[in-house]
């Protein structure tokens, strides 16, 4: 009989139990990110102005938290072999540093994100998958309302090659030398989807 | 023996801390031709290399206290002058002809091969100066 009551409470529970409304992003192809970098003799900058693929986040609210939960797949992917530098030789020598042969891709794996309103800083958790090493990140966005279900997030983040066991290359024994630190800037645009 | 070891010693310091003196010079003056190092013909800095590009001018110390011990009676005037004719020898029978073929070979710039030409005369002045003053 106790059994059979669990059962029954079980059910009843089930139905009051709201399932999360899962709103579905998609990124926009006027997406883009860069990263910028510097050496002992100059700066550059090495972009991806267009993006190509159909990714969608996907997230839920998180309950008692003013934030949203994106689900497992909820990725931007990068190719690295994408990125142009503006210079030859720089751009070859980025591919090769960020080991593109081995791990074409940039993942950017979205895991949480502080509700949004227009206008706003908003603070947000995500894991970047770089040359096959992971590293979950604190990103500070400002939000803003592109169009009607659209938008859009700017910000930036400094990182290190070490975050991901790479090595800034050096040449001429030394004397030309790429700063350990690089700043990612992103500019992500993202249409709503509905149902 | 004590003397020219001496002569080689001094001479490999001195172009050790000339060579990078000049190539932070370049780098500060003329960043654009730096770039060019950024080419895949050169390769990444790593342990098993640098020491190579460090040693070079002691390498280069050896190979010119050679030739300045076989050909310095022949050298003429002070000691300016032996160290110019030691440059311009070493310029145009040692770089010359080797720059001329690895700018056929490889893919750097006309300006780029010249600044090597003009930092291999530089040196061997530099190698033939502490050449003329210690072992005369």
């Amino acid at each position: 009989m106790r059994p059979f009551l669990l059962i029954i409470v079980f059910v009843l529970t089930s139905f009051h139990t709201k399932a999360p409304v899962v709103s579905a992003w998609t990124v926009e192809r006027n997406s883009m990110l860069a990263i910028d970098g510097s050496s002992n003799i100059n700066q550059f900058t090495c972009d991806v102005r267009e993006y190509l693929r159909q990714d969608t986040l996907r997230a839920v609210p998180e309950q008692g938290r003013s934030r949203y939960l994106f689900t497992s797949g909820s990725k931007l992917s990068l190719d690295i072999r994408r990125f142009d530098c503006h210079h030859v030789y720089i751009t070859s020598d980025f591919r090769k540093m960020l080991k593109a042969d081995a791990y074409p891709c940039i993942d950017i794996h979205f895991i949480n994100l502080d509700e949004f309103r227009n206008g706003t800083d908003v603070k947000g958790q995500v894991m970047v998958q770089l040359a096959g090493k992971r590293k979950v990140m604190d990103i500070t966005y400002r939000c803003t309302q592109s169009g009607p279900d659209q938008i859009r997030l700017q910000g930036g983040q400094v990182m290190k090659f070490s975050d991901f066991e790479l090595t800034a290359p050096r040449k001429i024994g030394g004397l030309i030398r790429i700063n350990p630190e690089i700043r990612v800037n992103f500019d992500l645009y993202f249409k709503k989807l509905h149902s | 023996m004590k003397k020219a070891a001496s002569a080689v010693i001094a001479s490999s310091i001195i172009l050790l801390l000339v060579s990078f003196g000049l190539l932070y010079a370049m780098i500060a003056i003329f960043p654009k031709v730096a770039e060019e190092y950024y080419s895949p013909v050169f390769r990444w800095s790593d342990a098993g290399t640098d020491w190579m590009f460090y040693a070079h001018p002691f390498v280069l110390s050896v190979a010119l206290k050679w030739f300045w011990e076989r050909y310095k009676e022949i050298l003429p005037g002070g000691t300016i002058m032996k160290a110019l004719e030691l440059a311009f020898v070493y310029g145009i029978v040692a770089m010359l002809p080797v720059l001329w073929l690895t700018f056929s070979a490889i893919d750097i710039s006309a300006v780029m091969v010249l600044s090597w030409l003009a930092y291999g005369i530089f040196q061997a002045f530099v190698a033939g100066l502490v050449f003329a003053t210690l072992n005369p």
